[in-house]
């Protein structure tokens, strides 16, 4: 069974996911995973759909004046980490906003293997907030990377806290 | 330019501001970003920058600690050791009894009331947000004064339920709250003002969505200890207070003792997926 990637961007007004979901159900696309969040009034939908899937037909189906859908054929599930394997953490960043900021703390991550796998930013007024989930190679010198985050925020005005995943007890 | 003003009733409970009940400074309302300290010369102090035990070390957020002297069942009592109830022994700065008469308003005197001046809230990003306070005496008199102001801060802003000194320009060990008016309130202290207070107790963690009255517009799920105990100190008689609280006012506090330690809500939010933009009207 065929996995595809779909992408839904558009102004937000109610409705907009039932007619999505509606096309992909008649087309007899299942959805597995699917984020949807709002940017600046606009809605962001990713969702991996199974399915013998007919891409141009799906994005036919899909299309709406107000949306911008693409949808692409995808290989099957991969993990960047074999399971259990990596060191989940979750990284805050806190600080006036300016450019850079992104880009300045994941490459100290990808510098040393390590994987963002969740990411939220906002900007309220001057104050940027980024937070991110970070998994990281079991052999990583934590300490050493915190070093480097240290000097990253202290080079951005910003302040960053870097603590391992709170574990789910229940 | 889209807004999402104005889309989103909120069917929770009101409150008589109408705002968030989730949060417990339910509106940055005086959105006073990128302030600058208020009579930094009077007051400010040097905030250690570092060496200090309270900071942990590269800003790590403490791991959640569990009690071994829980509070008790009722957890919402203020003890104060060697005082007797008594009409008379109002404290300077605004500690009343929890389950008060219903005349707790009226014995808040005229003088009490008029002590303080609220000062402007500081937005983040600023220094003093993100430094650790300074132990403070709690009979000094520019600590009685500071006091008093923080509570009128406090009583100024009428959605937030709780300060901290560095909120309002005083890098040091002083915090304000009143759970009173949030409706998930169980335990309620009183109006107080603790000097250099301290966690002694804290057990049964939960997430809850909190805000703060120095970052406006965001609000994160964070995880507290839902029954805390608290001793610190009152202004102006110095008297030894310990607070047991719970529900909302525990959640309240924790707050306010991390911004003691340059602490924001941010630097604890469990994930990627747990910080979010509040969505009212008065989002301006
Ligand atoms: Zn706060």
């Amino acid at each position: 069974m065929g996995l595809s990637a779909v992408t839904v961007l558009g102004v937000d007004r109610p409705g907009v996911i039932a007619a999505v979901t509606g096309s992909l159900a008649d087309c007899g696309a299942n959805i597995q995973d699917s984020t949807m969040t709002l940017l600046g009034g606009h809605v962001a939908m990713m969702l991996l759909v199974s399915g013998e899937l007919d891409s141009t037909e799906l994005l036919k189906r899909l299309s709406a004046s107000d949306l911008v859908v693409t949808a692409s054929a995808i290989e099957a599930r991969r993990h960047f980490c074999d399971e259990g394997d990596g060191l989940g953490y979750v990284l805050t960043v806190h600080g006036p906003d300016r450019p850079g900021i992104v880009s300045a703390v994941s490459a100290v991550l990808a510098a040393d293997g390590g994987n963002i796998t969740g990411m939220s930013t906002r900007l309220s007024g001057r104050l940027y907030v980024l937070i991110a989930d970070v998994e990281l190679p079991k052999e990583v010198d934590v300490a050493a990377l915190m070093r480097q985050l240290a000097a990253v925020g202290a080079s951005l005005d910003s302040e960053i806290t870097f603590r391992p995943v709170e574990p789910d007890l229940i | 330019m889209l807004r999402l003003t104005g889309r989103r009733p909120t069917p929770r409970r009101a409150l008589p501001c109408g705002r968030d009940p989730a949060c417990f400074s339910f509106w940055g309302a005086s959105g006073a970003v990128g302030g600058s300290p208020v009579d930094s010369a009077r007051y400010r102090t040097s905030p250690t920058e570092s060496g200090n035990p309270h900071d942990p070390p590269f800003r790590a957020a403490c791991p959640p600690r569990s009690s071994t002297t829980g509070p008790s069942p009722c957890g919402h009592s203020v003890k104060r050791p060697g005082r007797q109830e008594s009409a008379g022994g109002e404290p300077p700065h605004g500690c009343r009894d929890p389950g008060g008469t219903s005349s707790a308003d009226a014995e808040r005197t005229p003088g009490e009331a008029a002590g303080g001046t609220p000062r402007e809230v500081l937005g983040a990003p600023h220094r003093l947000l993100s430094v650790v306070a300074e132990p403070v005496d709690p009979t000094a008199p520019e600590v009685v004064v500071a006091a008093a102001d923080l509570l009128a801060t406090l009583r100024s802003e009428p959605s937030t339920a709780g300060l901290a000194a560095p909120q309002i320009g005083l890098s040091w060990r002083l915090i304000a709250f009143d759970a009173r008016r949030h409706p998930r309130s169980r335990s309620w202290a009183g109006e107080l003002v603790v000097v250099n207070p301290r966690l002694a107790a804290a057990s049964h963690w939960d997430h809850a969505r909190e805000g703060c009255a120095s970052i406006a517009g965001l609000t994160a799920d964070v995880r507290r200890a839902t029954r805390i105990t608290v001793h610190g100190h009152l202004p102006g008689s110095g008297e030894p207070v310990t607070i047991e609280a719970d529900a909302f006012e525990a959640r309240c506090i924790q707050h306010q003792l991390d911004h003691l330690d340059g602490l924001l809500f941010l630097d604890r939010v469990p994930g990627a997926l747990s910080l979010h933009r509040r969505l009212h009207t008065c989002d301006a």
